[in-house]
């Protein structure tokens, strides 16, 4: 289950946060608990250094007095444990957010300097992660971590269309039901690490063949559930019978 | 038999001679299929001449076999022209380059050289040896200079370059012809006084080209040096207007501060709560925000930049958009041409602008962020839930506005493609906000 670590430099304020938290955990009814609460960052990256193949969520205070501030600890963090949720703490309406959700994926942010809204802004985040987490992992909501512009982000594998190259080198296009994101790669390796679902139509296109709604045939197109369309070469039209 | 070996074998090093040129200086896609597929074509042209005995057109006649197989791979007449015709040239340089040092320090007579089979065999591999290096050098002054951005303008500097490449191959070829016609051999004066005047015409033609090359960016420089001037000036207008409004604060204030001793004097708590609610209390939060979001952007140091995004912000907060903004780092140098970012930036900008305008919580959010290798900027803005999808968006001919408007994220994606090779844009929607995100990767100097 999705456990929690918490890292927080003023000792009376981590209290705080570690009581509100194990409240809400049960008001909510969550079966998780608190694994770590500490002032020390290295703490941290320790214990996740003993715990590889574990999802956490993370309560960080952006300003800590240490070696490592908010967001270098929560960079850290991304080298070991890449689907956990970040959530920072912080004392001023976070100027930074954007920043931090580029930088590390962070899932949310948290004000600490009135109680009231802290235990609200608790509640909810940990309401939201823990839905998330488990559509997730119930419903088999795969995510792919592809790794562009030298920082991994996970895209959900059901929203996925198709990948197109573009006329630069090793330069991809992928296209989702949300939107389209460029990349370096090559489609080979893309090809390899995707699932049986999906086929190389073309020699630019590599296709979710579960998101296609039809093909056109005479003139060698395909259209994808949401509008959006790609080519299929005519040596290849044969197989995609095969998935359609 | 003896003769036929020695035919094949001598134009197999003449092709492969081609093949490793091209292998050298080209710099588009160019797999080790396409230089087989070089020298085979230039093998089987070569041979055919030889036997009919027509290899005096052998030059003419590769270089039009060689601009007809680039293109049908690379698709671009222009660049396969320049390829095919520098391929000769270096060929030629190193032909003369050879011939000089055979008969100058091997002390051959010309005549031994054409006759003599193992010699003349040997004379074609050092032609290779020559031109691997010379293509090498070329290759590395090409890295250095970044052809591959001048290759996709497509510009009449480049048609220039090409046009006067031309005629250098064609001057060396018909003035050999002229030698054999007016000696009937190469003495040693003859063949160096042929290496060093293809030599100083070939290093005339160079000069010639970049200093054309030089004045047109010349040219380029001063008019963006214009620009700088005036929205350096524009930005300088917004600090003046800045420092008006902290002046006309303080008056305010020291009024203010008059008011509430009076009210404190009165001893009449009501009059000042009133006073508190109803006047200070409102102005004092539009006082708030209006200034930070300015004040963010010092950390763009690019004044360029700077001024453009500020203008953009002002041009939404006058129409009540919640501004956003955060800079994060201090971003000194970007890899993309200043102008083409204030472009991009400014489609980007007006697009956020007029979505979020169609909302009821209008928002836009900006994000400058840089790490190790990249500067990324985040644009994000609220819109309706019946936004089209994004693909839609990119589509020719597509617009929110009307038919034959919307010509802008079409702009952005071509002033990227021809000639960015390190600016990606991704875009997407969830949840009613737009976001785009530009990422510029840094050139690394090696």
């Amino acid at each position: 289950m999705l456990n929690i670590i918490i890292c927080e430099d003023n000792k009376v304020q981590l209290r705080q946060i570690q009581d509100i938290i194990e409240y809400e955990l049960t008001n909510l009814k969550i079966d998780s608990s608190i694994d770590l609460a500490t002032s020390n960052p290295k703490d941290v990256i320790d214990y996740l250094r003993k715990n590889k193949e574990k999802c956490f969520i993370y309560f960080l205070d952006v300003d800590l007095k240490a070696d490592m501030n908010g967001i270098e600890l929560a960079k850290n963090i991304r080298k070991y444990d890449l689907r956990g949720y970040i959530v920072f703490v912080t004392s001023h309406v976070e100027s930074s957010f954007l920043t931090f959700k580029y930088k590390v994926q962070a899932f949310d942010y948290i004000l600490k300097m009135d109680d009231d809204i802290l235990r609200k802004d608790i509640s909810e985040c940990l309401f939201q992660a823990y839905n998330n987490y488990k559509r997730i992992t119930s419903e088999e909501r795969k995510t792919i971590a592809i790794k562009y512009n030298n920082k991994v982000t996970n895209f959900y594998m059901d929203e996925i269309l198709f990948f197109e190259t573009m006329e630069i080198d090793h330069k991809l296009k992928m296209h989702t039901e949300k939107g389209i994101f460029e990349f370096y790669g090559k489609l080979k390796d893309i090809e390899d690490e995707m699932p049986s679902n999906y086929y190389r139509s073309h020699r630019s296109y590599l296709v979710n063949t579960s998101k296609i709604r039809s093909v056109d045939a005479r003139e060698c197109i395909i259209y994808m559930i949401n509008g959006d369309s790609c080519l299929v070469s005519k040596r290849y039209l044969k197989g995609l019978k095969a998935y359609v | 038999m003896y003769n036929i070996i020695f035919n094949m074998a001598y134009v197999l090093v003449v092709s492969i001679n081609i093949g490793i040129i091209i292998n050298n200086i080209i710099i588009s896609k160019f797999d080790l299929k396409h230089i087989v597929g070089v020298i085979a074509f230039s093998f089987s042209t070569l041979y055919l001449l030889l036997i009919y005995k027509e290899d005096e057109f052998s030059t003419p006649v590769l270089t039009i076999v060689l601009i007809i197989y680039l293109y049908i791979i690379i698709r671009s007449l222009i660049y396969s022209i320049f390829v095919s015709v520098v391929t000769q040239i270096i060929i030629a340089l190193s032909d003369a380059f050879t011939g000089m040092i055979f008969m100058d320090i091997f002390k051959f007579d010309y005549s031994e050289i054409l006759s003599n089979k193992i010699i003349y065999l040997f004379a074609a591999v050092s032609i290779l040896l020559m031109s691997t290096i010379i293509s090498k050098l070329l290759n590395i002054f090409f890295r250095k200079i970044k052809y591959n951005n001048f290759f996709n303008k497509n510009n009449k500097n480049l048609f220039l370059l090409v046009l006067s490449l031309i005629m250098v191959l064609t001057s060396i070829y018909l003035y050999l012809i002229l030698f054999r016609y007016l000696f009937q051999t190469y003495t040693k004066v003859v063949v160096i006084v042929n290496f060093s005047v293809i030599s100083i015409f070939i290093t005339l033609v160079i000069i010639i080209n970049y200093l054309n090359a030089r004045n047109y960016m010349h040219k380029l420089e001063n008019k963006y040096k214009d620009e700088e001037l005036k929205s350096l000036n524009k930005y300088t207008y917004m600090i003046e207007s800045q420092s008006d409004d902290l002046r006309k604060f303080k008056h305010d204030y020291t009024n203010v501060i008059k008011v509430i001793g009076y009210y404190i004097e009165m001893d009449d708590i009501n009059k000042l709560k009133n006073f508190y609610r109803e006047e200070l209390l409102p102005e004092s939060e539009e006082i708030m925000v209006k200034d930070i979001s300015f004040t963010k952007l010092h950390h763009i140091k690019i004044n360029p930049i700077k001024v453009f995004i500020s203008s953009k912000i002002n041009i939404a907060e006058k129409r009540n958009i919640k501004i956003h903004i955060e800079v994060e780092g201090d971003i000194n140098e970007i890899s993309i041409g200043i102008i083409d970012l204030c472009r991009i930036l400014g489609i980007l900008f007006d697009n956020a602008i007029e979505a979020a305008e169609l909302c009821k919580n209008k928002f836009i959010e900006l994000a400058v962020m840089k790490d190790d290798s990249n500067i990324i900027f985040i644009i994000n803005n609220s819109c309706l839930e019946s936004t089209p999808p994004v693909y839609k968006l990119y589509k020719k001919n597509f617009s929110t506005k009307g038919i034959n408007r919307g010509v802008g994220l079409k702009s952005v994606m071509s002033i990227i493609n021809t000639n960015y090779s390190n600016v990606s844009l991704n875009t997407s929607i969830e949840n009613c906000i737009f976001k785009q995100e530009l990422i510029i990767c840094n050139f690394t100097n090696d």
